[in-house]
């Protein structure tokens, strides 16, 4: 149950992390994307 | 060089990367390995079912909830709820077809290469090597050849 709630916590910030950091904005999201030559997938 | 100022936002990247690392490190300190998300979701569809399989499909939920648990604090609009589906969107479709390529190489540093919060010197000299080339590259283009 610990490790699951460990797991849950980890990912609750990883998202805040990125929409604080406005990588969940998506034009940045694509421009990242295109930056580290991935491409915008469909 | 022209810098965008309106979408220059340096203590929010601060901030958001900071809570990442911090994620990270949670997740290294209670189960010890590194955070690699792309990783995480292959391990999410090619062993559905057990102990390893549940922790994967709550990380997973966590990310997602966190933006929206994020926007609810900060009292956002609609607007920036669809806004940040549509990012997350993007982010998943990358993730996932990283994770069904996973011989593909899509990052220049590897997970492995990441373990700071380790206090891994090899890590240390990897990442102060990717961000030197990636100055040397920016300086050589723009003052240089520009």
């Amino acid at each position: 149950m610990i490790r699951l709630l460990t797991a849950l916590v980890s990912g609750l910030i990883f998202g805040a992390g990125l929409g604080l950091a406005g990588m969940l904005n998506p034009a940045k999201v694509a421009g990242f994307l295109i930056c580290l030559e991935i491409g915008i997938p469909h | 060089m022209v810098i965008n100022w309106a979408d220059f936002t340096p203590f929010a990247s601060f901030g958001g990367g900071a809570l990442i690392g911090l994620a990270a490190l949670i997740l290294m300190l209670a189960k010890g390995r590194v955070m690699g998300v792309s990783g995480i979701l292959a391990g999410l569809l090619s062993r559905p079912s057990g102990v390893d399989w549940s922790w994967r499909l709550v990380f997973v939920i966590g990310t997602l909830l966190g933006p929206l648990l994020l926007v609810a604090l900060r009292g956002g609009t609609e607007i920036e709820a669809v806004q940040i589906a549509e990012g997350g969107q993007l982010w998943l479709a990358a993730f996932f077809g990283r994770a069904r390529h996973s011989d593909r190489l899509w990052l220049h540093l590897r997970a492995r290469d990441l373990r700071l919060g380790a206090l891994s010197l090899r890590s240390l000299a990897a990442v102060m090597t990717f961000v030197g080339t990636g100055v040397a590259t920016v300086f050589v283009t723009l003052h240089l050849l520009g």
